[in-house]
Parts: structure tokens; sequence; C-alpha cells
């Protein structure tokens, strides 16, 4: 049995504030060891379930922050972007299930540093009209393939406003979010046990978990951060001026849904 | 008779470095007043040549080049950045002609600063299989809505390459490129007086002169300068990896060919971000 496992920081217990997701920061050379750690947590109780193989992908920022020399080495890791498929690149139809480890609340939302996909770039992300989450937007991927969300990690916001996404999955709380950048948590020793524990459990039940499914062809709208931003967006043949800071796209499948919001966060960089 | 000016900077007389077209250096306050000034002229001849209103729109980079105060007041003045149809924003059918000021020749060609929208993401574009330059690709935007081009401006090698699309408009050849930043150029103010007189023939010859098209739909190609960026471009949905440094686009209009060229030319801002 294949279980994919993509891994975010910033719902990593013991991380809340933004230098510890960012690179060149002593804060980050902390953070990115206890996200390899919450990693190695999930492929052990992955294994201890019955999976035979374990595919990690690094899901943060530059997507090479997981350190390969403390991953546990029954697990293949995928680093680096730019990448198909992006948080869930490497997924396919032949995985069982799909842990969530580290991931974080949405965009206008409560919970440690939430946000969807760039807080540069996005104050609101909506997927057939629904406020999206990037556990939503990337689990409806792995649903269009038939692959089911097993576990999600993250803080208790997390587990509110995405884990009913995924009824039938394992949700771990690692962190009580107090506010954007302050939390209570988890010793990391207690986060990866909790984790593990979960893990196990979720690979045992995989067969019982439904995947989540969004309706396709779907609706993606996007609130950005500034006019000038939703200019530059609108520039996209394909793309639909909603209002002054809403750009809209048809997309045929929830794929393309999230290629969008890829192409528009990377636009982003332009004004920067 | 309503007339557009397009006024790009590196075809300008006396434009010869990098420094000259980016904000930030003592040598682009001096090419922007050799742009503005190159633009009166126009202005002028067409004035003189019939028209009854003038737009211009500052074409190069963040568009906000132009002088106001310097320019002839007659005119009106497009500034900034983004703006629905970038070098041709504000044409629309009822204009007669389009000039394009300071143009220059496309990426991978000789001529003078030598580039199709942007060095640092397109090593070369195609449209519909042909190499091109902004003068064609803006050319065809005009065409599209059946207003010709007119009259251009720019180096020798401009006026081979682009100049050739449009048999019936005026040349202004200001400079004669010897390498990719060298020429040896009219002095401005000859400069100045040899667009000024062409586009006053121009203009007077607008009615005779045919739009420029190609086939629509259209397909659009970009080598761009990195796989890197090749895979960032690739992410978007209906684009068509074609190699590792390509990705093309097929297109209903000349005008999305254009939108899909400043989508991936501003995506490369992304790798500039990336890789600091």
């Amino acid at each position: 049995m294949k279980i994919f496992i993509s891994v975010d920081i910033e719902g990593v217990a013991g991380v809340v504030v933004p230098k510890q997701g960012q690179p060149g920061n002593l804060e980050y050379e902390d953070s990115r060891r206890l996200m390899t750690e919450e990693a190695n947590a999930a492929i052990a109780g992955a294994f201890a379930g019955g999976a035979s193989e374990v595919l990690v992908n690094d899901s943060h920022g530059p997507m090479v922050n997981l350190i390969p020399d403390l991953l546990d080495q029954r697990a293949e890791l995928i680093r680096g972007q730019i990448k198909p498929g992006s948080m869930f690149a490497g997924l396919d139809d032949t995985y069982a299930g799909v842990m969530c480890v580290g991931y974080h609340a949405v965009a206008a939302d409560y919970g440690v540093l939430a946000h969807t996909y760039s807080t540069r770039d996005f104050s609101a992300v909506r997927l057939n009209g629904l406020v999206a989450s990037e556990a939503m937007l990337f689990g409806a991927y792995a649903g269009a393939m038939g692959v089911p969300v097993i576990l999600l990690s993250g803080d208790d916001v997390t587990a509110r406003s995405c884990g009913t996404l995924f009824p039938g999955a394992e949700i771990v709380t690692v962190k009580t979010a107090l506010g954007q950048r302050a939390a209570k948590a988890l010793s990391p020793q207690m986060a990866r046990t909790r984790i593990q524990n979960a893990a196990e459990r979720a690979v045992r039940q995989v067969a019982h978990i439904k995947p989540f499914t969004v309706s396709e062809p779907c609706t993606l709208e996007l609130d950005l951060t500034s006019a000038v931003l939703a200019d530059l967006c609108e520039t996209i043949p394909l793309a639909q001026r909603r209002s002054a800071l809403t750009v809209g796209f048809t997309a045929e499948t929830v794929s393309d849904a999230n290629r969008w919001v890829a192409v528009c966060c990377m636009l982003g960089s332009h004004l920067s | 008779m309503k007339i557009y000016i397009s006024a790009d900077i590196e075809g300008v007389a006396g434009v010869v470095i990098p420094q000259h077209q980016r904000p930030g250096n003592v040598e682009y306050e001096e090419a922007r007043r050799l742009m503005t000034m190159e633009a009166n002229a126009a202005i002028a001849g067409a004035f003189a040549g019939g028209a009854t209103e003038v737009l211009v729109n500052d074409s190069h980079g963040p568009m906000t080049n132009i002088l106001p105060d310097l320019l002839d007041p007659r005119a009106e003045l497009i500034r900034g950045n983004i703006k629905h149809a970038g070098m041709f924003a504000g044409l629309d059918h009822t204009y007669s002609g389009v000039i394009c000021l300071g143009y220059h020749a496309g990426a991978a060609d000789f001529g003078v600063l030598a580039h199709t929208t942007s060095d640092f993401a397109f090593a070369a574009i195609r449209l519909n299989g042909v190499a091109a330059s902004e003068a064609m690709i803006y050319g065809a935007y005009a065409g599209a809505m059946g207003v010709p081009i007119i009259m251009l401006s720019g180096d020798d090698v401009t006026e081979r390459t682009c100049g050739s699309l449009f048999p019936a408009a005026q040349f202004a050849c200001v400079k004669y490129a010897l390498g990719q930043r060298a020429a040896r150029a009219l002095s401005p103010k000859a400069a100045q007086s040899l667009i000024r007189a062409a586009a006053d023939k121009a203009v007077k010859e607008s009615d005779q002169i045919k739009p420029y098209r190609i086939a629509e739909p259209c397909d659009i190609e970009f080598d761009l300068t990195s796989a890197f960026l090749a895979d960032i471009c690739a992410t978007i949905p209906v684009s068509e990896r074609r190699s590792a440094l390509t990705v093309g686009f097929r297109t209903d209009t000349i005008l999305d060919a254009i939108r899909w060229m400043r989508v991936c030319s501003s995506l490369a801002s992304h790798v500039r971000l990336s890789s600091a």
C-alpha cells in the first residue's frame, strides 16, 4: 500500500512567526528540523499501519525545507519547485491515501499564520463559491483521482475549518491558536507521538475513507491584495475581472484551478 | 483625423546602452528627454499632415518615461502600466493610423538593444511560425481593427526587418547599428527633423496605406531564457510545452497572443525573486 505525505510548515507544533517559515533566518533552521521530525512521525505511523511505500512531498515555500539526512530513510522525498501538482506533486491514483502534515487555516480566517498560498497576493480564494484552504484545493485535487485525505495535522482552527471536509480522516491538533502569530502548543515529542498514532490508525482505516470531491468544471475566484495585481492577473486571456480586487476563472478541472492559483501567485512577484 | 503614436525608447537617436532604458540612471534622464523630443517631432508632423487629434502612448518599460511638461500640449498622453493592450493601449478603430516611434529590432536579431518585450524572459518569439518583433505583434493588433501602421522610426536593422512588413509606411532611420550597444546616429535635431517630415507625409498618405494583418486564430511561441521559466509558464493550464525551453499558445485573436506574451513576461519576475 502506497501512502503520500504532503508536509507544510505553518501547522508544525512550535511554529508561530513568519521567520520560522522563511529561509535565511535562525528561527527557520529550528522549525525545518521540527517539520522534518513531524514528517518522520507520520512516516513511522504509516509503515506501522501497513504502508509498503511512502512518498513525502516538501510543500512549503521553496519546497527545500525538509532535511534529507534526518528524514526516515524508508521514505522517498520530493524537493524543489516548480513541479506539476505542486503541494501534491507526484501523487497519482496508485496511492491509497494522502496525509497533510503541518497544514494551516485559510486566508482571512483565524489560525496560526493562516493564509492560502500567499499572504502577499491573496486575501481570499474561493472554489465553487466556497472559501478555499490549501487543504481543500489539494484535497479536491487528490479526490479527483479517487485518493482520500486520511490525516490532517495543524492547529485547532485548521482542525475546525479544514478537518470537517474530510470526515473519515484523522485530525491531529498539535497547537491551539491564540492569534495569527501566537499559539499554545504541545511539546514536539507529544506532537510527534500523536501524529504517529493517528497516521497508523489512518492507514489501517484507509479503505473506509471516502475521497473529497468538488464538482467539475469549477469556478475559481481570487481576491487579490491590490488592484494593480488584479490588473496584472486580468492580462490572462481566460481571466474574468469580477471587481476591482477580484479575478475569476472557469476551470475544467480542479487541477487547472490550482494551476491558475499558482500562476496568479507567481505574477505577484512582478509587483514585488 | 485621429493619429495614434506609440513611443518606445530603444530606437531613439542617441540611445545605445541599457542604462538609457532604465529609471534610476543619469543616462536615463537624458534618454527620456530625447524620447520626448522625438515624440514632439512626430506630433508636429502629424498635425502638419492633417491630424486633428493625437494620442501618445508611453510604451517603454514602466511606461512613465515621456516628460509631460515637455510634451506638445496639443497631444494627450497615456502613462503607466498595467494597461489593456500594453504598447497600443487606447487604440481603437476610430484612429486613421499608428506611428511606432523609437522602435527596435526583434529578439535574437542584430540591431541596437534588439529584443522582443523582455530580454530577461524571451530568447525569441514566433507568431504563426515567424520570428516576431514588437512592431509585428502590435502592428497585427492594430491591423485586426483595420488601423494601418503609417510610420516607424528606429535603427537600420529595424527598418530592414520590421519596415518591410509595412511597405507603404514611412520609415525614419535615425541611427545605424554597429552592435547590440553601439550605433552611428543622426544628431537629435536632424533625427527630429526627419521624423517630423516622415510623420507629415505619412498622415497625408494614411488613407492609401493598408492595415497589416495576420491569420487568426494564431499561434504564439516563446523561447524562454531558462528551463525554469519554461516550467513556470507551463503552469498555465492552456499552455503547450513544446521543448525544454519553448512554450506555445494557440489563441483566437492577436490580442490574446499579446496577453499571453505579457503574462509570460511578467512571470519572469518570479525567476528573479526565486533566484535572489
